[in-house]
């Protein structure tokens, strides 16, 4: 069988640049999007995300990391009373007003996290190095996302006022923006003097267990203690998913996005059918010639969608070129932005069904191959 | 009046020679088109049959039915009224996709416009339509050169539409009619985009398809060059045949048209 689809392609592919544009920049646009979506929302977990601890523990019903409440200090015996947990470390989170050295620009909302300053300490393990960490010791010493320091009007160096008393920035790292705020990472010790006349106690423990694959059967077993007053354990992978669920979908971002995503879709169907309409209809008196020779419309129809899938299959390579090189530059300019494979599978996925269906309303450019219209 | 057509006309059927079934036959067909709020009335209960191994020319003025009627006898399009049949068959009773089968086995177009795939060689166009009849590439190609071959165009076999003249268009797209050996062979205006020169050479290649392979062939054409090429001519005019007629120096292939004829226009 001689090959039209693919032939009409190769030799009048300037034909069909339009269409497989519009499915290229459908496809950017939605992986763009979606890298966004990855990178802000996921930035509500970096709290989890950037550090090694395998289990969460915390106050009942947290829907979000941000809104941790104090729990006993009984929690944390608990936790160190299971065989498996090999490492328990507190973590403290402190809400405060950031005044920079002029005083005079107002004060900026903070989250101060109080860790540990060990080597091996959970928190931030994968943001902050050891000598870092080790720099936390001096007391009011802090570090800052290396993206917010403008924001914070402060140097690496410089100094500031958290809830009136005096802190001064010894590093700045990059990886702690989030979307519930600017992030401060602190000592556990200077985080509780920023944290005078509020409830005393840990907003959370996290532990570290002697095998993570652990983690479920730990949680299930620590979470079944109520004489350790109120607490709940998560796994960090499903508080992690908690917190950017929450932060999508309680708030009414997610709505927002998935509508953008379906005018995306929609608006990139109508411009790709539209497109192969065009190029359909450009044949139509070859097509009409072939119907009446014998060929159904049915399989002419099949070359209309053949062709469609080939310009879907060009343009999610095209797309997924473009979004690489897009999200590997926005990424260099700390706009938080992510990707992972289920992600980038779907959307090639939609734009592959998006290709599809606009080879579907093409076919209707087919009702103009009448051979009838060909007898003058 | 031409000499021939009258005599052709007014001659009594000769006994002797062998009667031959129609392959095609028109009976008492009607069809009308709506032109905006007024219906034109293109075909009244025409009547006509067409017979193998002979090429039929219809000829008359600009809107007198002539294409219409070829695209009633060919399937393309259905009868208000009235019955087409082809090769026995009456294509009112067949449903779209049952005239799609048909007219895949049966018949073959050749359209003024010679509508050829500019992403396809010349030996490609041809082996296209027999790729539907289920032939693999090899036989495809094989029958696509014996057709190239008939139409004298093997030495254009690998050129695409853009290299070629429109001649040679016209000559690729009879092959491409030509290939899957059809019994019956439209041809519409097939020499009007063409100079002399060529519109000779594609109606010497319709003639001789008929006469080599017994093809149907009906051709709708007011190109006067053709006339004394055609073995019957049949004159429309206002959706009727008004003369039904031999050309000087073709002898009458059957007998009994005039008869045919005579009973058409009473």
């Amino acid at each position: 069988m001689i090959a039209l689809a693919r032939k009409s392609l190769v030799h009048e592919w300037r034909r069909f640049v339009p269409a497989v544009l519009s499915v290229t920049f459908s496809g950017v646009l939605l992986v763009v999007q979606a890298g966004l979506v990855l990178g802000i929302f996921g930035s509500a977990a970096v709290y989890v995300t950037a550090s090694s601890a395998d289990l969460w523990t915390g106050y009942p019903g947290t829907q979000s990391v941000n809104f941790g409440r104090p729990i006993g200090a009984d929690v944390e015996m608990r936790l160190r009373m299971d065989p498996d947990v090999t490492e328990v470390e507190p973590y403290l989170w402190v809400e405060g007003d950031w005044r920079g050295p002029q005083g005079d620009n107002g004060a900026l909302s903070v989250v101060v996290s109080g860790v540990r300053t060990e080597s091996t300490a959970m928190m931030f393990s994968r943001v902050l190095s050891a000598s870092q960490r080790l720099r936390l010791r001096e007391p009011g010493a802090v570090i800052v996302d290396i993206a917010d320091i403008d924001q914070l009007s402060s140097v690496i160096g410089g100094r500031a006022w958290v809830n009136g008393r005096p802190v001064h920035i010894v590093a700045a790292v990059a990886g702690l923006r989030a979307l519930s705020g600017v992030n401060v990472i602190a000592s556990l010790e200077t985080a509780r003097s920023l944290n005078s006349g509020n409830p005393a106690g840990m907003t959370y423990f996290v532990a570290r267990l002697r095998d993570p694959m652990l983690a479920d059967a730990v949680r299930a077993r620590v979470g079944a203690a109520p004489s350790f007053g109120p607490f709940e354990v998560w796994t960090a992978k499903s508080f992690a998913r908690r917190s950017q669920l929450y932060w999508l979908f309680d708030t009414g971002a997610g709505v927002a996005v998935f509508f953008m995503a379906a005018i995306v879709c929609l608006v990139g169907a109508v411009i790709t059918s539209q497109s192969l309409m065009a190029v359909v209809a450009g044949s139509a008196r070859e097509y009409a010639t072939l119907n009446a020779l014998g060929a159904s419309i049915g399989s002419i129809g099949r070359v209309v969608i053949e062709q469609a899938c080939w310009i879907g299959g060009i343009g999610i390579l095209l797309a997924a070129l473009t979004s690489a090189a897009l999200l590997g530059i926005a990424s260099q300019q700390d706009v938080p932005v992510a990707m992972n494979t289920p992600v980038a599978l779907a959307c090639a996925l939609i734009v592959a069904a998006l290709a599809l269906v606009s080879g579907l309303i093409a076919l209707r450019a087919l009702m103009r191959a009448d051979p009838a219209l060909l007898l003058r | 009046m031409n000499p021939a057509m009258r005599n052709t006309m007014h001659s009594a059927p000769a006994p002797a020679a062998p009667k031959r079934e129609p392959s095609l036959q028109a009976e008492r067909l009607s069809k009308s088109f709506l032109s905006g709020v007024v219906r034109v009335q293109v075909l009244q209960e025409l009547s006509i049959s067409i017979y193998p191994a002979e090429l039929t020319l219809i000829s008359g003025p600009s809107g007198c039915g002539k294409s219409t009627l070829l695209s009633l006898l060919s399937g393309l399009q259905p009868a208000d009224s009235g019955t087409a049949r082809a090769l026995g068959e009456d294509l009112s009773k067949l449903n779209k996709r049952a005239l799609e089968r048909f007219r895949l086995k049966h018949t073959g177009f050749v359209f003024q416009g010679f509508n050829l795939f500019p992403a396809l060689t010349a030996k490609e166009q041809v082996q296209l339509p027999l790729g539907y009849l289920g032939f693999d590439d090899k036989r495809s190609a094989a029958r696509a050169m014996q057709a190239l071959t008939e139409v004298g165009m093997t030495h254009r076999a690998n050129a695409y539409p853009a290299q070629m003249s429109g001649g040679e268009k016209q000559r690729i797209a009879i092959a491409r009619a030509l290939a899957k050996e059809p019994e019956l062979l439209f041809a519409d205006e097939p020499t009007s985009a063409l100079d002399a020169d060529n519109g000779q050479k594609i109606i010497d290649i319709l003639h001789g398809i008929a006469r080599s392979h017994g093809t149907t062939v009906l051709c709708v054409s007011h190109d006067p060059r053709l006339v004394r090429h055609a073995d019957r001519v049949l004159a429309m005019e206002d959706g009727t045949i008004r003369n039904d007629w031999q050309p000087s120096g073709h002898a009458p292939v059957r007998p009994g048209r005039a008869a045919l004829t005579a009973e058409q226009h009473s």
